[in-house]
């Protein structure tokens, strides 16, 4: 089976620092991988390294047999596109659009019609019980609901690698468990699944948990 | 490993274009700021600039087609040409098809008394009728003398003014005809039977009064023939006044006339008259330094406020990058919002522009004589301004909207804002 994802000894050095320091890490199809650590460990800087936003001092980053950081600026933009999907902790989503414009943009920047892609997205909001918000600005969503329309936002193009940071860092337990349900539907879409967390009980949904410490795996 | 082949997808505008409206739309007050200081620019230098065109036009339409034409001949060594026009159809016949008309006069020194009062004027001699659009004056009032009038002159309104004359009146008209006395006049001040100035007084009657800036104003027009044959040579004249189709041909058709013509001298109106050719290049240096203003009026501004527009959204740059947003992409979101700017701008400065060009054009900056200055209103005219604003907006946008693709997005998407 091949491999979604092959980290081979990604190094950041961020000031006189190495944030990571030569860490390494497989990812199979519709694998779920939890990532903890401590505070400050590296796990935020490995993420964005992974997903072609933040260039490794040294190492690869092996996304479905390419080497993703030699390609040149707009492939990797295809690539984020096409293949990654992102939930940050927080202040996902473009403020100025709608939950379904949010959903909705990533498939037609991708190809689809705009019709095609809010039916798209009107699926997936349907999916995580938003349905009736998905008309309201995103500067109106409650932080749980923001989350599960960030989520509907990475699954819209079938990602094949979906990248979740501390996903339900600032929820309390009952809307974090919602966003985990949604976080799993990514999963059982066959997409693999790579989330921080500092919560144990999430980490034990995972089916593997990677420990980070001083930059290393 | 088998490598799955890479995504390939068209860059689109759709999105973009929502985007860009968007994000405009999210920052109307910014937005509001953007388009106004574009229209400011706009506004201002599309009625400058047709001002400066008019006045340009205005003073080589009344100094060379109502004054003294674009070049003008005189005779090399003799006080006149003996026969003015031979000479003129020489004149034409050596330049070609360029030349429009070549009309001969005989310009006097003299003066235009009333009641013992008297006014320094030049006294010209005309062939009337003439063609009007290069006559060297506008009839205002009254009626033009006919071919052969010996006693009808035509009286700028200065003088007129200030003689308190008016059409129908009778004037003493006095010419210093110069050199020996021979011909008509009686010698004044000179050694008798001697050399001295001829001065030839006649009681003329006016049949018009006249204007123009060229020196109409203040000069008197009467009959060529009548006034040449006061100076003995019935026919003579004492310079062809040469039109050209084309002003800025003077100053190469000059020398080309004096190498065909050796008995004439030649002069174009650049090298003739410094008045007229630094007043044009005075026109050219107000606009440039228009243009200028404008220029820095727009970028500042623009330059200012997309750059706070691209700093408020930093986050949502990092956002775009994450979903796939190439940088080039988001140049061109940010630049899309720059030519949104630019035309909602120049919209509205053109709107602006053209109410400023209805009122200067009821309200000329300048009107003295024939030469009123109305703003000249031509695709030429307006294309300077337009684009000069349009690239200026879109040069001063491109600079925030490069900082906008320059965004890390690791960087600004670490931080939970
Ligand atoms: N520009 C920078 N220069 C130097 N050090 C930096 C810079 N940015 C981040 N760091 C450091 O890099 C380290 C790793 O940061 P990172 O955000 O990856 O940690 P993290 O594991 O995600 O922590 P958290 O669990 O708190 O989110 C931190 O110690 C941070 O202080
Ligand atoms: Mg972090």
């Amino acid at each position: 089976m091949p491999k979604v994802l092959r980290c081979e000894s990604l190094v950041r050095r961020l000031g006189a620092h190495d944030v990571v320091r030569g860490a390494s890490l497989d990812l199979d199809e519709a694998e779920a991988v939890a990532l903890v650590g401590p505070s400050g460990c590296g796990k935020t800087t490995l993420l964005q390294m992974i997903g072609l936003l933040d260039r490794p001092s040294a190492g690869r980053v092996v996304l479905a047999g390419h080497d993703a950081w030699s390609l040149d600026d707009a492939v990797r933009a295809e690539v984020r596109l096409a293949w990654i999907g992102f939930v940050f902790q927080q202040n996902n989503l473009v403020e100025a659009l709608s939950a379904r414009e949010n959903v909705a943009l990533p498939a037609w920047r991708l190809g689809s019609s705009r019709r095609e892609a809010e039916r798209a997205a009107d699926a997936l909001l349907e999916r995580f019980g938003l349905a009736a918000r998905r008309d309201a600005p995103a500067s109106e969503l409650s932080v749980g609901e923001a989350q599960r329309v960030a989520i509907a936002r990475a699954l819209v193009n079938r990602p094949r690698l979906v990248l979740a940071d501390e996903p339900t860092g600032s929820l309390d337990s009952a809307s974090a468990d919602v966003v985990m349900e949604a976080l799993a539907a990514a999963s059982a879409l066959g997409a693999a699944l790579l989330v921080v967390t500092h919560d144990l009980r999430i980490a034990a949904r995972a089916g593997r948990t990677v420990e980070m410490r001083d930059g290393r795996l | 490993m088998e490598a799955a082949p890479l995504p390939r997808s068209r860059s689109r505008l759709g999105p973009l274009l929502f985007l860009a409206r968007k994000s405009l739309l999210g920052s109307r007050f910014t937005f509001a700021l953007l388009v106004l200081s574009v229209a400011a620019g706009a506004g201002f230098q599309i009625p400058n600039t047709a001002n400066l065109a008019g006045f340009s036009e205005a003073l080589l339409e009344e100094e060379l087609r109502h004054g003294g034409g674009d070049v003008r001949v005189e005779p090399r060594e003799k006080r006149h040409f003996e026969d003015g026009a031979a000479a003129a159809a020489r004149v034409s016949e050596a330049l070609g098809a360029s030349v429009r008309a070549a009309v001969p006069v005989l310009v006097l020194p003299g003066a235009v008394g009333k009641g013992g009062r008297f006014q320094n004027a030049l006294v010209y001699g005309y062939d009337f009728p003439g063609e009007p659009a290069l006559r060297p004056f506008h009839l205002t009032s009254g009626a033009l003398p006919a071919p052969g009038d010996a006693n009808g002159v035509l009286l700028g309104t200065s003088l007129a003014n200030r003689l308190g004359v008016k059409v129908g009146d009778a004037v003493d008209l006095r010419i210093i005809l110069g050199g020996p006395p021979g011909g008509a006049g009686e010698a004044v001040g000179g050694p008798p039977g001697g050399a001295g100035e001829a001065v030839g007084a006649t009681v003329m009657t006016v049949r018009g009064l006249v204007s123009g800036s060229a020196g109409a104003y203040r000069s008197a027009f009467l009959d060529r023939a009548s006034l040449a044959e006061k100076t003995g040579a019935r026919a003579a004249a004492s310079a062809i006044h040469v039109h050209l189709d084309d002003h800025f041909a003077a100053s190469d058709l000059a020398p080309r006339l004096e190498a065909r013509l050796p008995e004439a001298r030649a002069v174009g109106w650049k090298e003739d008259d410094p008045y007229v050719t630094n007043y044009l290049a005075a026109n050219r240096t107000i606009n440039a330094v228009s243009y200028a203003m404008v220029v820095a009026a727009i970028s500042i501004p623009v330059w200012a406020l997309f750059h706070i527009h691209v700093l408020g959204r930093r986050r949502e740059i990092g956002i775009l990058a994450a979903l796939g947003f190439s940088r080039r992409e988001i140049f061109g979101l940010f630049l899309l919002q720059t030519l949104v700017v630019a035309l909602a701008g120049l919209s509205a400065g053109a709107a602006l522009g053209y109410g400023m060009l209805l009122y200067f054009d009821a309200y000329p900056i300048f009107s003295w004589e024939a030469l009123v200055v109305r703003p000249v209103v031509t695709a030429a005219v307006l294309a300077g301004p337009c684009l000069a604003v349009l690239a200026t907006t879109l040069l001063a946008g491109s600079v925030p909207a490069w900082r906008a693709a320059r965004t890390d997005p690791a960087r600004v998407l670490r931080r939970i804002d």
